[in-house]
C-alpha cells in the first residue's frame, strides 16, 4: 500500500503549476465570467496544453494522447479545477465525451473527433436533460424519427451547459416507442450549426453562457453520427457517467482555498472558536473526499469500478463543497462583498465564486439524492 | 499509488478474524462482563497465539496495517481486551504503554488487568497509572477505570503518541462497520406497512449517510496509518484528523443503526447494544470530539495539513508557499 502518486505525477503537478502561473491572468476565475476575454483565455490554454500532449494524456498515442497513467490524469484534473478550470468548457469533452467515443465510437468517429478534442479545437455540450426529464432522464421525449438512412430529431433540451459556444453536441433522443424508457434512447454526435438547432441562453448566478435551452426543429441526423447502438444510448450513458462522477476534482479547489484563506487570516487560531472547529473539520472532510475519489479511480483503472462507490464518492465531494463554501465565506467575513474580479481582490473573488458555484454542486450531473438512491441499491444488494 | 492492502496484511486479518469468531465473537464481551477476570486468562493468550507481541506497528507500513486491522476486528466484536497495549510497541521500562490520557481526568480501559500500566499524557510524559478501586458496575464502557497517575518516568515521542491516537480509531471503524451491517440485515428482514423497511426511501437514505461515513473513515484510516510510518512529519495532525472524523462518523452511524433497529437496538441480547456500549470507551478517551478538534486546530497551525496535496509552489512542500492569493482588505 502506497499513497504516493509517483514521480511522473508529481513532476506533472509542478509543471502544470508553472504553466498556470505563466499563462493565466492573475484575476482568472474560469471561462464563465462577464469578461469575454476569459473564454478566449481558456481556448488558448487548451491549445497550449494540447501542444504539449497534456489535454488528453491518457488517450492512446494514435488519437492524440500519450498513454499516461490515471494518476497523472488525476493530477491534471486536480490542478485544473484547483485553479478555476482554465480548460473552460472543454473539461467536459475531455472527462467523458472523448472517453465515450473511445469506448463506443466507430473507427471513423474516433479518427474524426478525437484528434480535434486532443488538439483543443472542439467545444462540446451535452444535450440530455429536458423540461420534463431531469432526474428521470429515461422519460426523455425528444424524438428521432427514422428518415431515409438517418433520422429527423425534434424536441427541446434544457440546462445545456456551454451550448452557445459549443461546436458539437452529444444529443440523447428517443428512437424507440414513446414509452420505451431507457430501452429506446440513442445518442448522436451532432454539429451545432446544423439547421434546425436554436440556442437560447438562461441567465443564472453561475455566470453568462453557462445554462441554455436547446430547441430542435426537424434536425437531420445521419446514421454515421449515431454513437453506440441504435436504442443503446443508455448503456453508453451509464458506462461513462460513472467516470464523470469522479471527473471533477472539487476537493482540489476546496483544499487550495482552505489553505489560502487559513493563511490569509493568520491561522485557524485567529478564527472564532466555533468557526475554527468547523473549518478544521471541513479540511478533514476535504481530505476524505479526495481519498474516496482515489479509491474509485484506482478501482476503475483496475477494471472493477462500481456504481455505488462512485456515487458515494460524489456525495462526499458535493456535500463537502457546500460545507467548505460556508466556512470560507465566514472566515473572510465582509470581504466577500468586496470581490470584484481584480488581481488584488482575487482571494475574496475566488471565495465568492466558489460559494455561488457550489450551490449547484448537489444538482448538476444527477442530484445528490439520485446518487443516494444508487448507493442504497448497492448497499442493499451487498455490492459494496 | 497502490490502494490495496498488502497480501500479508489481508492474510493476517483473515486468520485473526477466524480466531476471534471461533472464540465466540461478541459472546466474549458478554462473558467478560459476568466474569471480568476471564479477560486475562482467555483473551490474552488468544492474541499471543496470533503473534501480536512481535507486531511492532512502527517497524514498517505492513506491520502498522496488521496492527490496525487487528484493532478493527477487535472493534467488530467489541473485544474486551486492551489490544493496542498487547501490541509489541517499544516498551518503556518493561511497563505496558497503556493509553493516552487526559491528565486532568484520567481513565484507562482495562487498567485493572496486570500491568504495570503507563498513562501517556498528550504532551508525551508517561506516568505509572494505577486503577482506583471501585465496586460500581457500569453499563457503558464497563471496563474503563479511573487511574491515579504517578510521577513522569519516560517520554513518548510524537510518533508514538500519534500511534496511540490512531489505533483506537480503527476499533471505532470496526464497530461502525458491524453496526451498519446489522442495520442493513435488519431492514431487509423487518416488515412494516406490508413491506420490508428497506423499500422505504427514508430508510435507504439513512443507510446511505452511514455508508458514506464508513467508506470515508476506512480510507482515511488506511491513509493515516500509512502516513504515520511513511511520512511522519505531521503525524499528530494526521492522527487527530482521523480521530475527529471517526468521532463524527460514530455519531452518524450509531444513530442510524439505533434508529433503524427500533426498540430491538437497546436489548442486551442484540449485538448492537454490546457494540454501542463497548465503543463508548474509544469514543470518549482520551478526549472527545470538541477537545479533539481543538487539538487538531493547534496541530494544523503548527504542521499544516498538506497530505497528498502540497500547497507549495513546487508541489512537493519544499519551495515555500505558492505565490497564492492573499486577502485584500480595502479601506
Ligand atoms: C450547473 C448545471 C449544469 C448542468 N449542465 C447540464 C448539461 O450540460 N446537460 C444536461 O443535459 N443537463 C445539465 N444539467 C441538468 C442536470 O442534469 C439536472 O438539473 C439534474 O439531473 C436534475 O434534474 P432537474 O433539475 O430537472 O431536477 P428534478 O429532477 O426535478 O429534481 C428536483 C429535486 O427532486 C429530487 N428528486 C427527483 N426524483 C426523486 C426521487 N425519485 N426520489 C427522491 N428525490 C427525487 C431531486 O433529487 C432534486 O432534489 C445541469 C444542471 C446544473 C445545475
Amino acid at each position: 500500500m502506497d499513497f504516493e502518486l509517483g514521480p511522473a505525477a508529481d513532476a506533472l503537478r509542478v509543471h502544470l503549476r508553472g504553466l498556470i502561473a505563466r499563462h493565466l491572468p492573475p484575476d482568472f476565475l474560469g471561462g464563465f465570467t462577464d469578461d469575454p476575454e476569459d473564454l478566449e483565455t481558456t481556448r488558448r490554454f487548451c491549445k497550449m496544453l494540447a501542444s504539449q500532449g497534456l489535454l488528453t494524456p491518457t488517450w492512446p498515442d494514435e488519437y492524440g494522447g500519450r498513454d499516461a497513467s490515471v494518476w497523472e490524469q488525476t493530477v491534471l484534473r486536480e490542478e485544473m479545477w484547483a485553479h478555476h478550470e482554465p480548460r473552460g468548457p472543454q473539461y467536459m469533452s475531455l472527462n467523458w465525451v472523448g472517453p465515450a467515443i473511445l469506448r463506443f465510437g466507430t473507427e471513423e468517429q474516433k479518427r474524426y473527433h478525437l484528434p480535434k478534442m486532443a488538439g483543443g479545437e472542439a467545444l462540446w455540450c451535452q444535450g440530455f436533460s429536458e423540461p420534463d426529464a431531469g432526474s428521470d432522464l429515461a422519460s426523455l421525449q425528444t424524438t428521432a424519427r427514422p428518415d431515409g438512412d438517418g433520422w429527423v430529431v425534434s424536441g427541446q433540451k434544457i440546462w445545456t451547459s456551454y451550448a452557445q459556444v459549443a461546436d458539437w453536441c452529444v444529443l440523447a433522443a428517443r428512437t424507440g416507442p414513446p414509452d420505451s424508457r431507457h430501452l429506446g434512447i440513442s445518442l448522436f454526435l451532432v454539429p451545432m450549426d446544423r439547421p434546425g438547432i436554436e440556442v437560447r441562453p438562461i441567465r443564472s448566478m453561475l455566470g453568462p453562457h453557462h445554462l441554455n435551452e436547446l430547441f430542435l426543429d426537424q434536425v437531420e441526423v445521419r446514421r454515421d453520427e449515431l454513437l453506440g447502438q441504435e436504442n443503446g444510448g443508455w448503456a453508453v450513458m451509464r458506462g461513462v457517467l460513472a467516470f464523470e462522477r469522479v471527473g471533477i476534482a472539487r476537493y482540489a479547489r476546496a483544499d487550495r482555498l482552505l489553505d489560502a484563506v487559513r493563511a490569509a487570516v493568520g491561522g485557524l487560531e485567529a478564527m472564532p472558536p466555533g468557526l475554527r472547529a468547523r473549518f478544521a473539520r471541513a479540511m478533514v472532510h476535504t481530505r476524505v473526499a479526495r481519498l474516496v475519489a482515489y479509491e474509485v479511480i484506482g478501482a476503475q483503472a483496475d477494471g472493477h469500478g462500481d456504481d455505488g462507490a462512485a456515487a458515494a464518492a460524489r456525495i462526499a465531494s458535493v456535500t463537502g463543497d457546500q460545507e467548505v463554501s460556508e466556512v470560507l465565506v465566514e472566515a473572510i467575513g465582509g470581504a466577500v462583498f468586496d470581490s470584484a474580479p481584480a488581481a488584488e481582490t482575487h482571494l475574496q473573488a475566488a471565495v465568492e465564486d466558489y460559494w455561488r458555484y457550489s450551490r449547484s454542486a448537489t444538482v448538476s450531473a444527477g442530484s445528490v439524492d439520485i446518487q443516494r438512491m444508487i448507493v442504497a441499491r448497492s448497499v442493499l444488494n451487498g455490492a459494496t | 499509488m497502490n490502494l490495496e492492502l498488502p497480501g500479508t496484511v489481508t492474510d493476517f486479518a483473515a486468520s485473526a478474524e477466524r480466531a476471534l469468531r471461533d472464540a465466540g465473537g461478541t459472546a466474549l464481551h458478554r462473558h467478560a462482563e459476568e466474569q471480568p477476570g476471564w479477560r486475562g486468562e482467555r483473551i490474552g493468550p488468544l492474541l499471543l497465539q496470533l503473534g501480536v507481541a512481535d507486531l511492532d506497528p512502527r517497524r514498517d507500513v505492513e506491520s502498522a496495517l496488521c496492527a490496525a486491522e487487528l484493532c478493527r476486528l477487535a472493534g467488530r466484536v467489541a473485544l474486551p481486551y486492551p489490544v493496542e497495549a498487547a501490541l509489541g510497541c517499544p516498551p518503556v521500562d518493561g511497563a505496558r504503554l497503556g493509553a493516552l490520557v487526559d491528565r486532568r481526568d484520567a481513565w484507562v480501559e482495562h487498567a485493572d488487568l496486570p500491568g504495570p500500566w503507563l498513562g501517556v499524557a498528550l504532551d508525551g510524559t508517561a506516568r505509572p497509572a494505577r486503577p482506583v478501586p471501585t465496586d460500581r458496575n457500569r453499563t457503558l464502557a464497563p471496563f474503563v477505570h479511573r487511574v491515579d497517575l504517578g510521577e513522569p518516568v519516560a517520554e513518548v515521542d510524537e510518533g508514538g503518541r500519534a500511534l496511540l491516537m490512531d489505533l483506537p480509531s480503527w476499533r471505532i471503524l470496526g464497530a461502525l462497520e458491524r453496526a451498519l451491517e446489522l442495520a442493513v440485515a435488519h431492514v431487509k428482514e423487518r416488515r412494516q406497512f406490508g413491506r420490508p423497511l428497506a423499500e422505504f426511501q427514508a430508510v435507504q437514505f439513512h443507510l446511505v449517510d452511514a455508508e458514506v461515513a464508513v467508506r470515508g473513515l476506512r480510507q482515511l484510516a488506511r491513509f493515516t496509518t500509512w502516513r504515520l510510518v511513511a511520512e511522519p512529519a505531521a503525524a499528530m495532525a494526521d492522527a487527530l484528523a482521523l480521530r475527529s472524523y471517526a468521532l463524527e462518523s460514530a455519531r452518524t452511524v450509531l444513530a442510524v443503526a439505533d434508529l433503524l433497529h427500533g426498540a430491538l437496538a437497546f436489548c442486551d441480547e442484540h449485538d448492537l447494544t454490546v457494540l454501542t456500549r463497548a465503543v463508548h470507551a474509544p469514543l470518549r478517551l482520551p478526549v472527545d470530539l470538541e477537545r479533539t478538534t481543538e487539538l487538531l486546530v493547534e496541530a494544523v497551525d503548527r504542521h499544516g495539513f498538506d497530505g497528498l496535496f502540497h500547497h507549495a509552489a513546487d508541489g512537493r512542500g519544499g519551495g515555500g508557499r505558492a505565490a497564492g492569493p492573499t486577502l485584500a482588505r480595502r479601506s
